[in-house]
């Protein structure tokens, strides 16, 4: 007989491959939790939409009121108008300035991006009342600095104001995209065309839009679904000019129609999935083009085109630290416009709705726990769908399920969520099933889950692209070596990916600080948000401390960035050991 | 060939496919212990998949892997006892040398002390006794190679595999290593596979070799049997140069014939009738020998001349007639070149040894 000294005892063939299976099992959790926060609060918002108020199926009855009912009607013309506005002058503006921080020797760089992506922790409430204090009717613009100088009244209230406030909100998103695109040009291409003797002009239309051509296209729809999407500035400057997110509120808040609220949302829902989509498809596009080899491009220097860009980034960059700057200087001053002293009466949030500090607190309680859970679960998520073997049609479905949160509004989850966790019980097939997450309802988890649902698919693409740059034999060696798969993670991978796991926190944190859409459908007595109290103190008329709740919520979250700059610095510097040579 | 009996690897009609597509169709081969094998062919023939499948990593759709006699078809890799080192070294960049080697032997080991007694001796098994605490980061390429060799052989497998350990390396690292690695695998006893790009690689370093295309097993031989009796056209082509010639043989007088070339063939080759290819190596087909007579001489035009350094490469044309355009390519030492004073648009005498000609049935190279 053969030797069998090479150390294989018989009863290991008997062993079952129990990591195989743990990690199928987790994968499968993966996919069935996101199925129960998504698809079935969609489902069930779907079912109510053809529900009557006395829960009678009535089919498109509903849908029928709706298309028949102008007031409703017309607000589908309104968003899609004031978001392909805000889409064009965005994406216009943002690649301006991506530009500029690309392709030109523009001194500063850093200065300018930290700058341009300011509004992006911004709440958008805030981009509403800033603009009220600019350019409102006691505005600084509209009465010329306090009388100073003659002044000019824009007609901020309705669309004018909506789309200034969501430019000012998708720009910063808009010029990111489009600097990754931009930076990622072959620069062969360049000197190809310089070399056949192409002008400036022809090789900009000839090369440089080509080649930013999936980059433009996915700008335009991330611009495009966060704008019509957007709840906090129509809902502070939007006065009796009627959108689809704001109308989806007044239904729900302001009427309790619930039934016709569902409506709206699955009418918002449908130019939100579409966009997503084709962006989804512009992405795989681009990700395919970046593969390719290619060298980075380094600018020539030309005085015109770097003074311009300079002018053009310096212009912008005023704009944006204006609005901040008077934002500020409104929350400190005493009795807008009439006494200018400056203090802190207004941070005192005494005599005023929405919780005052109570909620401030609240909102950073939330904001930590979204983070916390919300980057645990994503990264998790991610790293099972990435870093397993086989299963390719339950990885496939996890994945999907990962973007789909992409494509929901704000509001729809938090209408969605209403519908699901209040339900008592479903009756299936004749069979009562009560509902096992009813007791969320109300609390700070279900707050918390609505966030990390709400931004999950952005942290999961960012922690899928830091994944995907591991090697992909990690996995294997450490099997081979028979170290278990979940030692690998917690020594391996969650080390090496740390900088994208703090920045997943981040971007849940700031987020889910300063985000209204979803939370204030789910927000009770006992949680009162920050956020929330904006909204409410500015419908009340408190605009002055709503203003200032405003300023707390980005003041916290410059401080968290600031954090988180000074953690990854860390990270770094204890990561150099390895990364540097 | 070795037997069933004492081939410590076999691997027994291994089938696996993704889908409609068969990556590896039925494949068998054994190795005896301390052998090394090397498997050679073109990108995508199903290389790394079979090394995979050997390890544990890819579950085959049909066909068993016996490591010692035992099945371990059904064996996870951890269970397999292999060592896997890859070609991007797959170390862990955030722990030092010693620690990626230390990597699965923290487990079962109890110690301290044994951990690193062990550790300290697989690093100087590869040469890096003083380079343990350094980060991935901070090697070489060759220096990692290494740290992922030493790791790979912590835990004493008792296979060794290796998918193109060296083809991430600059020619000169890459020869070094060979000799290391092939030292080391024989000092051990080692029973190692290793998937390659390299025919030099596979030639000198191979106690046999696996040539495979499409997902088949074309040919497993020694170096020398793959080199000089290779089984297929691809065979011949891929592994070296090989002059193809095709016209009809007759197997009763053994001569082929092809335009005005006739041409007696001595090697062994299976008896084949007709349209044949027949097949000569570059270095085979001798020179310039004047007033030679006899068996296969040929006076033919010198088309090209090409300088390689230690050897010329001459294009020459066979009076072969008008079909034929290939030239018939031979390889000079620089030396002998020289003494010819070999040049273009010359006519020479080149002789076809017989025991050098092969012939292949007719099949697309
Ligand atoms: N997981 C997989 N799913 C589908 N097809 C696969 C998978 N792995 C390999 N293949 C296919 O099987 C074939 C063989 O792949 P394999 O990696 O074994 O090739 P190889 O010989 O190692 O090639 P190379 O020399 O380029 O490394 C290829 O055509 C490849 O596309
Ligand atoms: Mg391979």
């Amino acid at each position: 007989m053969a030797e069998v000294t090479g150390g294989l005892p018989a009863s290991r063939l008997a062993r079952v491959d129990v990591e195989g299976w743990l990690k199928r099992c987790l994968l499968l959790l993966a996919s069935a939790w996101l199925a129960v926060v998504v698809i079935l609060p969609l489902l069930q918002l779907l079912s109510k939409s053809l529900l009557d108020n006395q829960g009678n199926f009535v089919g498109l009855l509903n849908y029928a009121e709706y298309f028949s009912t102008p007031a409703l009607r017309n607000s589908i013309g309104n968003s899609l108008y004031v978001s392909v506005a805000t889409t064009i002058v965005s994406v216009l503006l943002g690649f301006g300035f991506a530009y500029a921080l690309t392709r030109t020797n523009l001194p500063g760089k850093g200065v300018f991006r930290s700058i341009a992506m300011a509004p992006i922790f911004t709440p958008t409430l805030l981009n509403g009342i800033g603009l009220i204090y600019l350019f409102g009717r006691k505005g600084l613009i509209t009465r010329g600095f306090f009388g100073a100088i003659p002044g000019v009244d824009i007609g901020l209230y309705g669309s004018t104001g909506i789309i200034i406030s969501e430019v000012l909100f998708t720009f910063p998103q808009a010029m990111m995209i489009l600097s990754v695109a931009l930076r990622m040009t072959d620069a062969r291409l360049y000197e190809a065309s310089e070399s056949l003797g192409a002008s400036r002009i022809r090789t900009f239309f000839a090369v440089t839009l080509p080649g930013v051509k999936y980059g433009l296209i996915s700008a335009v729809f991330v611009c495009f679904i966060l704008a019509f999407t957007d709840f906090g500035a129509p809902q502070v400057v939007g006065g009796n000019y009627n959108i689809l997110a704001t109308d989806i509120y007044k239904q729900v808040i302001g009427q309790q129609n619930f039934v016709m609220g569902a409506v709206v949302s699955v009418v918002l829902l449908i130019p939100t999935a579409l966009a997503f989509i084709v962006d989804r498809i512009a992405q795989r596009r681009q990700v395919a083009l970046i593969q390719a080899r290619s060298v980075p491009l380094v600018p020539k220097r030309d005085a015109v085109l770097d003074g311009a860009a300079l002018g053009y980034c310096v212009f912008i960059s005023l704009l944006i630290l204006g609005f901040f700057a008077t934002a500020v200087f409104a929350s400190l001053v005493k009795v807008w416009p009439y006494t200018l002293d400056l203090g802190l009466w207004h941070y005192s949030f005494k005599g005023t709705g929405g919780g005052g500090y109570q909620a401030l607190c609240n909102s950073i309680r939330m904001a930590l726990y979204s983070a916390v859970f919300g980057t645990a679960l994503t990264f998790g998520a991610a790293y099972l769908i990435e870093k397993s073997r086989g299963q390719n049609v339950l990885r496939q479905a996890s994945y999907f399920l990962s973007l789909l949160p992409l494509a929901l509004p704000g509001l729809v989850i938090g209408l969605a969520y209403i519908f699901f966790f209040n339900a008592p019980g479903w009756d299936v097939l004749g069979v009562r099933i009560p509902n096992p997450l009813n007791w969320m309802y109300g609390t700070m988890a279900i707050l918390v889950l609505s966030n990390v649902v709400h931004f999950y698919s952005v942290s999961f693409l960012t922690a899928t692209t830091a994944l995907k740059q591991l090697d992909r034999e990690f996995e294997t060696v450490s099997e081979s070596l028979g170290v278990p798969f979940y030692v690998t993670f917690f020594r391996v991978t969650v080390p090496v990916c740390l900088p994208a796991i703090l920045e997943v926190a981040m971007y849940y944190f700031a987020n889910s600080m300063a985000t209204v859409s979803a939370v204030i459908f789910l927000y009770s007595a006992d949680t009162p948000l920050a956020s929330v109290a904006i909204a409410n103190m500015d419908d009340a008329g408190d605009i002055a401390p709503a203003c200032a709740m405003g300023v707390l919520v980005v003041l916290i979250n410059v401080l968290v960035r600031m954090l988180y700059s000074l953690l990854t610095r860390g990270v770094k510097r204890r990561s150099q050991r390895w990364t540097i040579r | 060939m070795s037997t069933g009996q004492e081939d410590y690897l076999r691997v027994e009609g291994v089938t696996k496919r993704f889908g409609a597509f068969t990556a590896l169709d039925a494949v068998s081969f054994g190795a005896a212990k301390g052998a090394f094998i090397s498997i050679l062919g073109p990108s995508g023939c199903g290389k790394t998949t079979l090394l995979r499948a050997v390890a544990g990593l890819e579950r085959q759709d049909e066909g068993r892997v016996l490591i010692a006699g035992q099945d371990v078809s059904q064996l996870p890799v951890s269970k397999r006892h292999v060592g896997i080192v890859f070609q991007s070294y797959a170390l862990f960049p955030n722990l030092t040398a010693r620690a990626n080697v230390a990597y699965g032997l923290s487990k079962n080991m109890k110690s301290r002390r044994g951990v690193n007694k062990r550790v300290d001796e697989l690093l100087n098994l590869v040469g890096l006794k003083n380079l343990g605490d350094k980060y991935p980061g901070q090697l070489s390429g060759g220096q990692q190679q290494r740290v992922a060799l030493a790791r790979a052989m912590a835990l004493s497998p008792n296979l060794l595999l290796l998918d193109e350990p060296l083809s991430a390396l600059d020619a000169q690292v890459r020869v070094m290593l060979r000799t290391e690695i092939r030292d080391m695998t024989r000092r051990l006893g080692l029973t190692t596979i290793m998937v390659t790009h390299d025919q030099e690689e596979a030639l000198t370093m191979a106690d046999r070799i696996l040539v495979m295309k499409d997902g088949k097993l074309v040919q497993n031989g020694s170096p020398w049997e793959v080199y000089d009796e290779p089984k297929t056209p691809f065979v011949a082509s891929f592994i070296g140069s090989m002059n193809f010639l095709r016209g009809s043989f007759n197997d009763a007088t053994r001569i082929f014939s092809k335009g005005l070339v006739r041409m007696e063939v001595a090697s062994e080759s299976a008896s084949l009738q007709g349209s044949v290819l027949a097949a000569i190596r570059p270095e085979d087909v001798l020179v310039g020998v004047n007033g030679e007579q006899g068996r296969n001489v040929f006076e033919v035009g010198v088309r090209l001349v090409e300088y390689r350094g230690p050897v010329y490469r001459l294009a020459l044309d066979l009076p072969l007639g008008q079909s034929e355009t290939a030239p018939l390519i031979a390889e000079v030492p620089a030396e002998k070149a020289r003494r010819l004073r070999l040049g273009a648009q010359e006519r020479v005498k080149v002789i076809l040894p017989p025991e050098r000609v092969r012939i292949f049935a007719e099949e697309a190279v």
